[in-house]
């Protein structure tokens, strides 16, 4: 019998020039195998490819849907990605985002102030309201040694379950007696981008924050330090660096960044907090960062990407009727494909046939 | 003094049925995390097997045939996860939330193929039978509660010994521990680390599917799209508070259970309190009561690190 056997060597890692064509040569790949799938509701694979990025890119409308989703699946990419680069496991970022949101709504809500401070300080509530999310598991894991995958998973839950509570029971809207908090003042609302839909200034702000991690990344000593904390925790001791410190840091901005999105969520579309703000943008963050291989560009492009795979099978589901757990399965093998990705990019994969 | 007696009751059956799919899944989990490999597709893996559970019970009217169907099945899905996190070694957290999202979006797929629900109502099986133990389930609270589940509960706690004495008692429980420790040291030894981390990946994937198919057949008995409702992340969090041992992770289960069922039974009375608070009491004493285990707990030395015999050194 033939058993194929899979050979992973090491190699030097990529150049930069080398690793933005693996990068685009693997997405299309990936995109490629996992949109097999949609054979299994008997569609032409490269139909339903076509159908995507029509869906997604194909129309003004289509582009600035896109974009709208990309705005929160930034910002939850970049937060995992400063926490995933130190090695901090941040699978919280789902409920990061909704205690974000819940704290700009309150000042949405309640507080009176001209529209740029408004603004300013909702966000700045958002961003607290996510690093106070994640404070209670990095305190864990740093005070008592609990793992936090275990920590951020769960506290997901409890923050969203709790956030439902207070909806339902405690800040109902008094308008439509939905499970909603009332809606936010004119003044905190993010001012839309003229002629292009839904879009608003959020993925600007999204895409100057990922300005700011690129020079972090790149040009600054703290930068460096968290990249060598994350390669090697024990040389950046060794070499001084105050390593705990740094991760404390690097994933309370983690959880801050999540809690920006569900604010930005709050302020530049629904204008109001609800229990189904997030159709799972704290875990597509973690689909961004590691695609992106926790680099600023990177993650840019691949919060891009997946904007383009999530809008695009929304239109596919509504051209071909393909059921919504299909498009999960898809999306999950995104996953897959980040990981064989990352894996790539160190890796060389050989399959040898042999008896 | 009957009240009292009758929520107890209700207390301990509930206790017992919710902590059923909870050590099942967990002690997979265990398995898994031994050899060294972090399954956080537990949760879409009990979704999974729920599926298939109820697909398979629909359609031949045994629920026998399910649970084993949902265990196989699930199992293979594990194994699909092992080329990826075993032999090709990709990361480990990313690639099996990947299989979470994966095995939800199968579940409601699979479901809605073959199942039929007319106006909108879930269609339900004849699940699995209560065994009533004779005289033994006259004995107050305890009775109804422990000798009076379905069938399968009795299955599903000897399988929970029976792979506590595997892991503890037996050379198979000695490779797997050993591979999850220092797999290059095995490998040395003539323990083939990829069979075995196979295998272990594979028990881990088949316990989850039929802790679903529990859920979909007996603890219930129909399908509901994200039935188990976090039951995968509380399993991940009891395999380390019964610090990898499948006796502990069942003690355990039941003091989880019991918080469940609590929120359950003062859900009835406290009625001014949202029920969500008390959804999320089990969530939360998780996370509590791991605090002082924590550093106390040994995490296997090689878990999260994939093994190549190339570089080992």
């Amino acid at each position: 019998m033939i058993i194929p056997k899979i050979i992973v060597e090491r190699r030097e890692p990529l150049p930069k020039s080398k690793l933005f064509i693996y990068y685009i040569v693997t997405i299309l790949a990936g995109f490629i195998i996992v949109s097999l799938t949609t054979i299994a509701y008997g569609l032409n694979p490269f139909l339903a490819i076509y159908l995507i990025l029509k869906g997604s890119l194909g129309s003004k409308y289509g582009f600035s849907e896109t974009i709208v989703r990309m705005s929160p699946i930034l910002l939850t990419g970049l937060a995992v990605a400063i926490s995933f680069l130190v090695r901090f496991w941040n699978i919280g970022a789902e409920g990061q985002l909704y205690v974000g949101a819940l704290f700009a709504a309150i000042v949405g809500v309640y507080l009176s102030l001209p529209s740029p401070i408004h603004i300013f300080i909702a966000s700045l509530a958002g961003l607290i309201g996510g690093a106070l999310a994640i404070f209670p598991p990095i305190y864990l894991k740093q005070r008592y040694g609990v793992d936090e995958v275990v920590t951020t998973l769960l506290s997901n839950w409890i923050y969203i379950l709790w956030i439902s509570a207070i909806l339902h029971y405690y800040w109902k809207n008094p308008i439509t007696h939905w499970p909603e908090s009332p809606y936010i003042k004119d003044t905190c609302i993010l001012p839309r981008i003229p002629g292009m839909g839904r879009m608003h200034i959020g993925i600007l702000i999204g895409i100057g924050l990922i300005g700011v991690y690129y020079i972090m990344y790149t040009r600054s000593k703290y930068g460096y330090e968290l990249k060598l904390i994350g390669l090697n925790p024990k040389a950046a001791y060794l070499q001084g660096m105050p390593v705990a410190k740094r991760i404390f840091i690097a994933a309370l901005i983690s959880g801050a960044l999540a809690g920006l999105a569900g604010a930005y969520e709050v302020m530049g579309l629904s204008y109001t907090i609800r229990e189904d703000l997030s159709p799972g943008y704290g875990y597509s963050g973690i689909l961004v960062a590691t695609m992106g291989m926790n680099h600023p560009i990177g993650v840019l492009l691949s919060a891009f990407f997946v904007s383009i795979i999530e809008i695009g099978m929304l239109s596919l589901q509504r051209a071909t009727g393909i059921p919504y757990p299909l498009a999960m399965v898809f999306e999950g093998g995104l996953f897959v494909v980040a990981a064989l990705m990352q894996l790539y990019s160190n890796y060389r994969i050989k399959i040898v046939w042999r008896d | 003094m009957y009240e009292l007696l009758g929520v107890l009751t209700a207390f301990a059956i509930l206790t017992i049925r919710d902590s059923i799919s909870l050590v099942l899944a967990a002690v997979g989990e265990a398995y898994a995390e031994r050899s060294g490999i972090l399954n956080l597709g537990i949760e879409g893996m009990i979704l999974f097997g729920a599926s298939i559970g109820f697909i398979i019970t629909y359609k031949t009217g045994n629920p026998f045939l399910g649970f084993l169907s949902a265990g196989f099945l699930t199992g293979l899905l594990g194994i699909l996860m092992g080329i990826f996190v075993i032999s090709l070694g990709t990361q480990q957290h990313v690639t099996t939330l990947g299989f979470t999202i994966i095995g939800g979006g199968l579940s409601v797929y699979l479901y809605r193929l073959s199942v039929v629900s007319i106006g909108g109502v879930p269609p339900t099986v004849e699940g699995f039978q209560r065994l009533y133990i004779p005289y033994l389930t006259d004995i107050p609270i305890i009775g109804p509660s422990i000798f009076g589940q379905p069938v399968i509960a009795y299955v599903i706690i000897v399988l929970v010994l029976v792979l506590h004495w595997i892991m503890e008692h037996t050379k198979i429980g000695l490779y797997i521990k050993s591979v999850g420790d220092n797999p290059k040291a095995a490998d040395t030894l003539g323990i083939n680390v990829y069979g075995v981390r196979y295998l272990s990946l594979f028990i881990a994937a088949a316990t989850a599917g039929m802790a679903g198919a529990w859920l979909s057949t007996a603890h219930s008995n129909m399908f509901l799209p994200n039935m188990s409702m976090g039951r995968g992340w509380i399993a991940i969090a009891l395999v380390s508070f019964g610090m990898w041992n499948p006796i502990k992770i069942l003690f355990g289960s039941l003091i989880f259970g019991g918080l469940d069922a609590l929120g359950s039974v003062a859900q009835t009375y406290g009625r001014n309190i949202p029920y969500q608070i008390f959804q999320s009491v089990p969530f939360i004493a998780t996370i509590i009561i791991l605090i002082p285990i924590a550093k106390k707990a040994r995490a296997p030395k090689a878990l999260l690190m994939p093994y190549r015999r190339e570089e080992a050194e």
